[in-house]
């Protein structure tokens, strides 16, 4: 990076933080600070809930993720629209009649405090952790390619989104989060257009060659549980996964609550819900292209151009110098074979095309047995790198060749994307702390001043474990995949609580409280005595709930409290 | 031993059963029989050309799903 990608990056990052402080100054009453007066309309509110989904990660690994596989994992998202058309027709009228500040809160009115508590509790809990690897995750990748310090990144990436957000509150969040996504996605699509401008081939010629390498197969209709993306995983675990993470999570509710009507807010779900397709297809097609790219350009045999570094340094020098001069002699090869594969496409001629498309796919294969050889040997001269090197593809690209100042768009773009969730998670966290501990159990009768005051002192005290959390991450083993385990731990359980409080009236407080504790504990002993995916977790947690609610209920007798149609603000 | 709500729930009112459906939930578009705080009649409606009610909205959403559906199955099909 030089001074003028310094100057685009800081500009920007520290420009919005700004301009959403200044936006959003005085603020004093509660609403105002948790859900910005409820006066946002429905493209900030659709771009906010964007936001606060795609981190930073989003954009710096589903390009590898495309590169690595193709455009398989769009199917994750096909279970989204669905969720969201629920959550606007049943959820959020809901918590909008309520008039709540937080998804808990509609459980203590709907069940009992007790049921309140133990949801908002989850929540903090499974967040709380997860705050961390926000900044962490892309702070690793960022520090380790641009050779900056991981733990002054760590620190000034979080202090900012702090700041603004302690702050500025809800509106702040949301104002920032509309500029954010405006620099994700100028980055984005600059990057789609350098990269088209600098292939080689036209745009038909790259799509044959994807397709040829199997990296536009984006729908699997296979009943196959081993295949980890297919239409049908997709669609019902996206469903599942979605109804939980946009209904029930207080970082996506505290989002859509905020619009100035239910209309706005129905409008901005909708958005996302129309977009988040096309959005996630763009970027794996990126990763695609990349791939493309890289077939008529000479890539590096490992994309983690540090971890390769400490090795070649420390004893494994020769035999990776040895990989390294294989793998460009493959590639040479496989350069010809598909300029010889496109000629014959050219020239009508099928059965050679066809001939010198089997050679390509024989070099490809062969090409990736030596990078299989060289993780190895990378992983034996420095054991703590990441054995997937496809998250750090998209950033190898942009540094080698993309134009100053678009360098620094793109980084801004990650950063941003960083801030934006993790701004949306420390309010959330604050704003459930606030409401349904701190005022509800400890000081009921206070001002809204007060409560403004100590929802910032509880957003300052997320927003530091999440920085501390951060700091330490590199002392724990595989964190992220540590993070979605407890995620999907507690998830399922969570879901119950609120498709019980919707749907299934006959169910009250003490039977879903005493059912999700029931089920909580069922999932961790599952958790430590079987050998299953952690995502089935998920469905076990929200299966088990339900169903001991509704027999402890049988064994209580009816119940006598509102339904959630019944409920007033 | 049952914990009470948070805030106490009014009994249902006559009035109240005007704002739900026969199956317990509030109105989409029946905004004159609403009597729920938050909805105003604008509030219904879904202000968008084409779209008089907030189900036409939920099956243009649905419908462009399956067009993405049908266009990457295409895709998939062409260049496989």
């Amino acid at each position: 990076m030089n001074p003028l990608d310094f100057v685009v990056l800081i500009g920007s990052m520290v420009g919005i933080a700004l301009y959403g402080i200044w936006r959003t100054r005085g603020h004093r009453d509660l609403n105002a600070y948790l859900k910005g007066d409820q006066n946002i309309g429905w493209a900030t509110i659709g771009i906010s809930v964007m936001a606060t989904q795609a981190s930073a990660i989003t954009f710096i690994s589903t390009p590898g993720q495309g590169y690595q596989d193709g455009l398989g994992f769009v199917q994750n998202y096909f279970g989204m629209p669905l969720a969201l058309i629920l959550i606007a027709a049943v959820f959020l009228p809901m918590y909008r009649r309520l008039n709540v500040y937080t998804a808990y809160e509609f459980l203590g009115r709907r069940f009992d405090a007790k049921t309140r508590l133990l949801g908002a509790a989850l929540f903090l809990l499974q967040r709380g952790l997860a705050a961390g690897i926000t900044i962490y995750a892309p702070a690793i990748i960022l520090s380790t390619m641009l050779g900056w310090r991981l733990d002054l990144t760590i620190i000034l990436s979080g202090l900012l989104v702090v700041i603004y957000t302690v702050i500025g509150g809800s509106e702040a969040v949301s104002l920032t989060q509309k500029y954010q996504m405006a620099i994700i996605f100028g980055g984005m699509v600059t990057a789609f257009i350098v990269l088209l401008v600098k292939l080689p081939a036209n745009l038909t010629d790259a799509l044959t060659v994807a397709g040829g390498f199997q990296k536009l197969h984006a729908m699997d209709f296979s009943f196959d549980f081993k295949q980890r993306y297919t239409f049908w995983s997709g669609l019902l675990g996206g469903l599942f996964l979605s109804l939980s993470y946009f209904g029930t999570d207080q970082s996506q509710v505290q989002r859509y609550i905020s619009g100035a009507s239910l209309r706005e807010s129905r409008l901005g779900l909708m958005l996302n819900a129309v977009l988040k397709i096309p959005m996630q297809f763009f970027i794996l097609l990126l990763g695609v292209m990349v791939f493309v790219f890289y077939q008529f350009e000479q890539p590096p045999v490992f994309f983690n151009d540090a971890a390769w570094n400490y090795a070649v340094k420390h004893d494994s020098g020769a035999q990776l110098h040895s990989l390294e001069q294989k793998f460009d002699a493959i590639h040479v090869e496989k350069q010809q074979l598909i300029h010889n594969w496109l000629d014959a496409k050219h020239a009508g001629n099928r059965e050679a095309e066809a001939q010198a498309r089997q050679q390509a796919l024989a070099a490809n294969g062969r090409s990736e047995a030596v990078r299989a050889e060289a993780l190895t040997a990378v992983l034996a001269a420095h054991p703590g790198t990441k054995s997937n090197d496809s998250d750090y593809v998209f950033i190898t690209f942009i540094l080698d060749y993309l134009p100053h100042g678009v360098i620094g768009l793109l980084v801004a773009a990650f950063f941003a994307a960083a801030l934006s969730s993790k701004a949306a998670e420390l309010n959330a966290l604050g704003s459930t702390t606030t409401i349904d501990f701190y005022r509800h159990v400890f000081k009921p009768e206070a001002s809204d001043a007060h409560y403004v005051t100590a929802s910032k002192w509880f957003t300052f005290f997320w927003g530091l474990v999440a920085i501390g959390f951060a700091l330490f991450a590199n002392l724990a083993e595989n964190l992220i995949q540590a993070v979605n385990i407890v995620g999907s731990v507690f998830y399922g359980v969570v879901l119950a609580l609120f498709l019980v409080a919707f749907f299934i009236r006959r169910v009250g407080g003490t039977a879903i409280f005493w059912a999700a504790l029931m089920a909580q504990a069922l999932v961790f002993a599952l958790y430590f005595s079987l050998n299953i995916s952690y995502l089935w977790y998920n469905f076990i947690g929200c299966a088990a709930c339900v169903l001991f609610s509704l027999l402890i209920q049988a064994g209580l007798g009816p119940n006598t409290g509102p339904a959630a149609s019944e409920l007033k603000s | 031993m049952k914990s009470p709500p948070d805030q106490p729930v009014p009994a249902p009112q006559g009035g109240a059963r005007h704002s739900v459906r026969a199956d317990g939930w509030p109105k989409e578009n029946g905004a004159q029989e609403t009597d729920a705080p938050y909805p105003t009649n604008l509030d219904e409606l879904t202000g968008l050309p084409g779209f008089g009610t907030w189900r036409g909205v939920y099956v243009f959403v649905f419908g462009s799903f399956i067009l993405w559906v049908a266009l990457l199955f295409v895709l998939t099909r062409i260049f496989s």
